[in-house]
C-alpha cells in the first residue's frame, strides 16, 4: 500500500483561497520489472571473456583487428 | 642350499640416471637477440628516418627537425619452480636425485621462458597475414604462403639476417607433403630424409601444439595477456630482443623441520619488438 496526497485549491468565502489536502491510501501498483533473458555462461566462457577484457586493454590496436575472431572462438565455447 | 629371494638379486636400470620425461625443442633463443645483461630496463632510442629530397639544381633547402623515439624493454616476470627431496629419498635412491631433479627444473623454467617469449613476440609483432583456407595443413597452400611471407619483409635490410617461421607440429604434414611434392632433388631429399627444417629460404621451427595460446595473467603468461591459439609467428631473426639477466639460476638450501634440500629453479624474462621494427614480425592467422 501506498499514500497518494491530492492538492485542492478552494475558494473560501472569508478566508479567500485556501489549499487542501486530501491522502488517500491506494493499493501500491507492482512494479513490472523488464527482465532481460540472461543466457547462461559456462565457467570456461567467463574465462575467456576475461581474456578478452584484458585483451582489449592491453593491447587495443590488436584486439579491434581480432575482435571477431575472438567472438568466434568465445560463441565456440561451450 | 641357496634360497635368495628376488629382491636380494640387484635391479637392472636402463640408464645409470634417471630418465627423463618429454621435453620441448626450445625456439625463443634461435630467433631473438638475448641480452643477459643484469639491467631492469633496456632502452633503444629510434631516430626518424631522413628524407632526401632530389630536386632540380637550384641550390637552396628546407630544414627538418631530427626525432627521436625512446623505447624500454622492461624485465616483468618471474619464472620458478620449487621442489623439496628429504634426504632419506635421495640417500635409499639408486640415482643421484638432486642432480636429475635440477637439470629437469633448469629445463622447466627454460621451457615456460620459451613459451612465453614466442608468445609475446607473436603478440607485439604488427605485421599481418592471414594463410589461405586450410593453413599449413593443405599442402597446396605452402608455397603460397611461404612466398607471400618472405614478400612482408623483403626489400628491408634487415630481410638478410635470415627470416624464421614457427609452426606448431600439428602444421607439419602439409609442410612434408609439399617438400616431398615440389622440386625433384628437393622432393627427393624429402622423401630420404624428411622434413627439411629451410623452405623457400625460411628456417621453419617446429614447436608442440599448444605453444601459441590464448592466456591473461596466468601461471603460464605471468602479467601479460595474448590471444595466440590459431596464429602462427614468422619475422626476421634477430629483430625481436628478449632479457634474461643471468639466465636460469638455481639454488639448493637447508630448511628448517626437514632433512634434505629444498631446491628452486628461476629466471627473470621481458621480451620486445622494437615498434620501428614492429612489421618484419608477422602475426599469421590460420584460416
Amino acid at each position: 500500500m501506498e499514500f497518494v496526497t491530492d492538492f485542492l485549491r478552494l475558494e473560501h468565502p472569508s478566508k479567500g483561497i485556501i489549499s487542501l489536502t486530501k491522502t488517500t491510501m491506494v493499493k501500491k501498483a507492482e512494479k513490472k520489472e523488464k527482465v532481460e533473458p540472461v543466457a547462461e555462461m559456462s565457467p570456461a566462457q567467463i574465462e575467456y571473456r576475461k581474456i578478452i577484457e584484458a585483451y582489449a586493454i592491453s593491447n587495443p590496436v590488436k584486439y579491434e583487428m581480432k575482435k571477431e575472431e575472438l567472438e568466434a572462438k568465445y560463441n565456440a565455447i561451450v | 642350499m641357496n634360497t635368495l629371494g628376488t629382491q636380494t638379486f640387484r635391479d637392472k636400470y636402463r640408464s645409470s640416471t634417471l630418465d627423463i620425461a618429454l621435453r620441448n625443442g626450445l625456439i625463443a633463443e634461435k630467433i631473438c637477440k638475448v641480452d643477459r645483461g643484469t639491467a631492469l630496463t633496456i632502452k633503444s632510442p629510434y631516430q626518424t628516418a631522413p628524407t632526401t629530397t632530389v630536386q632540380a639544381l637550384t641550390g637552396t633547402y628546407t630544414v627538418t627537425a631530427t626525432t627521436v623515439t625512446n623505447d624500454t624493454l622492461t624485465v616483468t616476470d618471474e619464472f620458478i619452480t620449487s621442489e623439496h627431496i628429504y634426504d632419506f629419498e635421495q640417500t635409499l635412491s639408486e640415482f643421484d636425485l638432486f642432480a636429475a631433479r635440477t637439470e629437469d627444473m633448469i629445463y622447466d623454467v627454460m621451457a615456460a621462458i620459451d613459451k612465453y617469449v614466442l608468445n609475446e613476440v607473436l603478440e607485439t609483432g604488427t605485421g599481418t597475414y592471414t594463410t589461405p583456407v586450410g593453413g599449413f595443413t593443405t599442402a597446396a597452400n605452402i608455397n603460397v604462403i611461404v612466398s607471400n611471407l618472405a614478400s612482408k619483409v623483403a626489400g628491408f635490410s634487415e630481410a638478410y639476417k635470415g627470416m624464421y617461421l614457427v609452426i606448431e607440429n600439428t602444421d607439419m604434414p602439409g609442410f612434408t607433403q609439399a617438400q616431398m611434392t615440389n622440386g625433384f632433388s628437393f622432393a627427393d631429399g624429402a622423401l630420404r630424409n624428411g622434413f627439411f627444417t629451410n623452405y623457400g629460404g625460411i628456417d621453419i621451427f617446429v614447436a608442440r601444439t599448444g605453444v601459441f595460446s590464448d592466456e591473461s595473467t596466468t601461471s603460464a603468461s605471468g602479467t601479460k595477456t595474448w590471444t595466440n591459439d590459431g596464429h602462427r609467428l614468422f619475422g626476421v631473426k634477430g629483430l625481436a630482443t628478449y632479457a634474461a639477466p643471468r639466465g636460469v639460476r638455481f639454488e639448493e638450501k637447508s630448511v628448517t623441520l626437514k632433512t634434505g634440500k629444498e631446491l628452486v629453479a628461476y629466471g627473470y624474462i621481458g621480451a620486445k619488438v622494437w615498434a620501428p621494427k614492429a612489421t618484419l614480425t608477422v602475426d599469421i592467422t590460420l584460416a
